[in-house]
């Protein structure tokens, strides 16, 4: 960055106060079911309560005759009307074509024909005049069930005779392998083999507000105006005209202000075909977003894997090989971008270490249970898991200190750009720094002489040490998320600048990291801008808000187009100053020479720009109007000829470590420290950072002690609401120190790489290293996730073959 | 699934026992939450039942059948459905002397919830259906032991019909009286 720009930073990097938080805090601001639409009406769906059964009949005489009822469909009127739900996240349903990944879709309408596969397929729906009388009259719709046998584990159901689809060969969704070096060989001949098999769980994504769609047809113009609690509402024109089997209609997708996305909002689920279609045959404004309880049986869920890992290492520690195999629980085979965990979890499994000899194959699998799809940090959170623990087994067989063994394998920071051995490109970073720092910021010596007081007094105190990198920013052949993002400039008349983004706000700040970013571009006040999102109406093409492609690629895009406009101002001022345009600068809204004396404000070139063309460079086009696209840098879309590919952009890095106290007799865990060193690249807005941090952290220690989402042998989904299924509140929150380093992503113009998910990552790893490192006593390895206290308690139980412990 | 099982002892004999509960008309007055007979015979009925725990609550249209009647035991199964659940069950009683007029009654419920009333957590479940299989028992019992009192001389078989029916209109204005009671416990 030259001294210049450098300068011309006002804005980033600084703590400003969130533009967007005002009317929120105020209630004013407009959520999806605050929108009210004359003669708008209400659906509501009737569910199976059977994970696996036939249709033998659906009865919807009763809901017809109910009070207020517009309209009652099933599935075969649906069928009728519809084709299956388009594929997604892929424009195609056979996008690869390489051998490897294998991947195929089911046709499911959006309400179910024949057979029901999960709890919660809405097999009606009902319309009515409101949502009371609609919630009533969705009771009397009589639905007769057969029956069938249910598949809920998915290492059975690869080979299992039974499929949930009769029409494929077996219940395999999707099938990748690779393979790198000899790697049976080098395990053979390693000093130490550790092998372990790994038992994710299955959880999901609460954000406060759940899914909901709008849908106004306006007959006259041809246009239906979809409003839509998405993460990619660009997509979703295609996805519902192709799932419609129609061309005939305009559609415009609209995000309101989402309360919460998480992954939950991204994929493309059946209500997104159903209301639409609703309001183009029923000709009326049609609304219906989901309670909790539908939440969690209807949208997806994510992370349950079963995953075995074998890794080699040298007598000083440093890895020979690894072999990976990955089983993904997809649930039923709905477009929710679920087959992404198989292969995510798949290559990443090597994590920030050097190797060289890899070998993993993974399967998407497809159960009697609700979809899987993706959920803050998809499939990453599950491979730095296995490979942290991994890491630590290693340690303790190998009798080396483990953070020492992670130093040992690490990347080194001259390796960059690395070409890891699946063919990602890492962008950069100093991970033995980060590791170091977190350690000694712990004061883990320290800690140590805790541990031993605590041990002597009856008590398992432990301390948790993890590095997780987290791959961000990608992209996919033939599929939405194109590998590219665009943004629209404006600036106006009287100089205010008008930024439109295809990304949808879900709580990142966006409004205020772009007037940041723009604010410093321009040289103009960050109150004179605003920012619009979301409307597919204002912009043509967005892959949809999720793995920070908007800190890498919207960014991006945002300055291209900004520095166009800039460089127009600059082209204006220069022949109205008559200075060379290069000489020129703008601050605090002032265009001004060197000499300081020589200026004219944003506002006056803006209005000449539009108001008095001749007095502008001949031959040059009248407004300030910049729109750029900018694609995914260190990218590929097709495999080489060994099967590697390099799928996301940017990968930033993180080190944790962890304080905590097991309670043998509950098997309670108490975090009484938790410190982070994070690098997410330069940041926009430490402040965010912070609390993007802070609320993925929260996201992982509920993924990791608190949040399981358990079904029974008959496919029932035992706890879907909130007094079962557990969620963190501001009582389970240890105080967080965060800490950062800064290494700027050397491939985009702000060199920003992302924080929103990399806070997720970290506690299921480093919580398990703490309280194995407590139960170190006890001789306890910990493999399965989550650390619930029941389950710590059976290891402890277990270990201790029912004796005590210690004390409670 | 969920089983749920007990045993009582009524003052009856075994053949009282499995003639009174063989006869499913004697038995659905006895259910509770009962809300209408649609259609009741001796072997099997349709009834409408009012249920549910915590936010969870509606009327269930249950379909009851008997399958089997043994020497000493009956079988039955059903199905239920309704607030976006499905309740499939099958039930057995054994029933075997226990001295004097006395008779044992082992019985067992096997039940497959289906929908959100399955996801309810044992904690709310368990009191629930302890409470409703207390109030079931008790009025089973109440009717079995209500109909075996003795009688002073053999009675005719029309006599016998018309005791029956008598009692049954008692036992249902007691099930009336009782599950109004019952509410109003409930929602206070």
């Amino acid at each position: 960055m030259s001294s210049r720009e450098s300068n011309r930073r006002k804005y980033v990097g600084q703590e400003v106060r969130r533009k967007e938080s005002a009317d929120a805090l105020v209630g004013g601001a407009e959520y999806l079911s605050d929108i009210r639409l004359p003669r708008m009406a209400y659906a509501g769906l009737v569910r199976s309560p059977y994970a696996h059964a036939r249709i033998k009949n659906v009865d919807l005489s009763g809901a017809r005759n109910s009070p207020g009822v517009i309209a009652v469909y099933s599935g075969d009127d649906l069928k009728r009307a519809t084709k299956p739900l388009a594929p997604f996240p892929f424009t195609a349903q056979q996008p690869y074509s390489s051998k490897y990944p294998k991947l195929r879709f089911a046709d499911h309408y959006c309400l179910a024909t024949d057979k029901v596969r999960h709890v919660g397929e809405a097999v009606a729906v009902v319309v009515a005049e409101d949502r009371y009388r609609c919630a009533d009259a969705v009771q009397e719709v009589r639905a007769d069930y057969e029956p069938l046998p249910v598949m809920v584990d998915a290492e059975k159901a690869m080979t299992h005779p039974q499929k949930i689809y009769e029409d494929w060969d077996n219940n395999i969704q999707y099938e990748y392998r690779f393979s790198e070096g000899p790697v049976a060989e080098l395990l053979r001949k390693s000093h130490a083999v550790v092998k372990e098999t790994f038992n994710l769980h299955r959880y999901t994504g609460t954000p406060m507000e759940g899914r909901g769609v709008i849908a106004d047809f306006n007959r006259p113009k041809n246009l239906l105006t979809v409003w839509d609690s998405t993460q990619i509402p660009h997509a979703l024109p295609n996805l519902i005209l192709e799932s419609l089997g129609r061309e005939d209609v305009k559609i415009r997708v609209v995000c309101p202000r989402i309360g919460g996305g998480f992954g939950i909002k991204w994929g493309f689920h059946s209500e997104e075909v159903l209301i639409p279609w609703l309001s183009l045959t029923l000709e009326r404004p049609i609304a219906w977003w989901e309670t909790r309880s539908e939440h969690m049986v209807a949208s997806h869920h994510s992370r349950e894997q079963k995953i075995t890992v074998e890794a080699g290492f040298s007598a000083s520690g440093e890895i020979t090989a690894i072999k990976g195999r990955v089983i993904v629980d997809l649930g039923v085979a709905y477009p929710c971008g679920g087959t992404s965990l198989a292969f995510v979890t798949a290559n990443f499994i090597p994590g920030p270490y050097r190797v060289s000899n890899y070998e993993a194959e993974a399967y998407g699998v497809v159960t009697n249970k609700s979809a899987s799809g993706v959920l803050r940090a998809n499939g990453k959170v599950e491979s730095n898991y296995v490979m942290e623990r991994i890491m630590d087994l290693a340690a303790r067989r190998l009798n080396l200190d483990r953070a020492e063994i992670r130093r040992r394998n690490f990347v080194p920071p001259d390796a960059f750009p690395y070409t890891c051995v699946t063919g990602s490109i890492y962008d950069s970073g100093r991970y033995g720094e980060c590791l170091t720092k977190a350690v000694e910021l712990a004061g883990v010596s320290s800690l140590r002489e805790d541990i031993a007081k605590a041990a002597r007094e009856g008590r398992y105190r432990g301390i948790g040490i993890g590095f997780m990198l987290e791959p961000l920013s990608s992209l996919r052949p033939n599929a939405y998320n194109s590998g590219y993002e665009t943004a629209q400039i404006r600036v106006d008349q009287v100089g205010k600048a008008w930024i439109v983004s295809g990304d949808v706000n879900m709580g990142q700040a966006h409004q205020t990291t772009l007037s940041q970013i723009v604010a410093d571009e321009l040289g103009i006040d960050i109150n004179d801008i605003e920012v619009f999102e979301g409307d597919t109406a204002l912009l043509s093409s967005n892959s949809g808000s999720y793995a920070c492609r908007f800190s890498t690629v919207t960014t991006s895009a945002a300055i291209m187009a900004a520095r166009t406009i800039r460089e127009k101002m600059l082209k204006i001022a220069g022949h109205l100053l008559q200075v060379d345009a290069d000489r020129l600068d703008i601050m605090g809204g002032i265009i001004s020479a060197p000499d300081g004396k020589t200026s004219i404000t944003v506002k006056e070139v803006a209005n000449i720009a539009y108001y008095s063309v001749n007095r502008l460079p001949k031959g040059m086009e009248p407004g300030l109007f910049g729109h750029r696209f900018f694609f995914n840098p260190n990218t590929s879309f097709t495999a080489d000829e060994k099967g590697r590919s390099a799928n996301f952009s940017t990968y930033p890095y993180a080190a944790h470590v962890a304080y905590v106290e097991v309670d043998p007799g509950t098997g309670q865990i108490k975090i009484l420290k938790y410190v982070t060193v994070d690098d997410c690249g330069n940041q926009v807005n430490p402040m965010v950072v912070r609390t993007q941090l802070t609320g993925g952290i929260a996201c992982g220690i509920g993924g990791a002690i608190y949040e399981e989402l358990v079904y029974d042998e008959d496919g029932q989904l035992a706890n879907s609401n909130f007094s079962s299924y557990l969620i963190p509140s501001m009582l389970e929150m240890p105080n967080l120190e965060l800490h950062h380093m800064i290494t700027p992503m050397p491939f985009t113009p702000g060199g920003f790489k992302g924080a929103g998910e990399i806070g997720a990552i970290g506690p299921s790893l480093t919580l398990a290293s703490a309280v194995e490192d407590a139960l170190t006593p006890l001789g306890i390895k910990v493999i399965d996730l989550p650390l619930k206290p029941e389950k710590v308690w059976r290891l402890i139980h277990e270990a201790t073959k029912g004796g005590k412990a210690g004390a409670t | 699934m969920r089983r749920v099982e007990g045993d009582f002892t009524v003052q009856a004999s075994p053949q009282q026992v499995l003639d009174f509960c063989g006869d499913l008309r004697n038995v659905f007055p006895t259910i509770p939450g009962l809300a209408e007979i649609k259609d009741e015979k001796p072997e099997s009925g349709v009834l409408l039942i009012n249920a549910g725990v915590s936010f969870i609550r509606g009327r269930f249209t249950v379909r009851i059948e008997r399958t089997e009647r043994t020497e000493n035991g009956l079988r039955f199964r059903g199905h239920g459905d309704g607030a976006g659940n499905a309740v499939d069950f099958e039930s057995s009683l054994d029933v075997a002397p226990s001295g004097g007029a006395a008779s044992n009654v082992h019985w067992v419920s096997d039940v497959r919830v289906h929908g959100p009333l399955a996801s309810m957590a044992a904690g709310l479940l368990n009191p629930v259906i302890n409470q409703n299989v207390d109030l079931f028992v008790g009025k089973l019992k109440e009717g079995l032991e209500g109909e075996s009192q003795p009688t002073a001389a053999t009675p005719e078989a029309g006599e016998v019909l018309s005791q029956h029916r008598s009692f049954i209109e008692r036992l249902r204005a007691a099930i009336s009286r009782l599950f109004r009671g019952d509410s109003a416990q409930l929602n206070s």
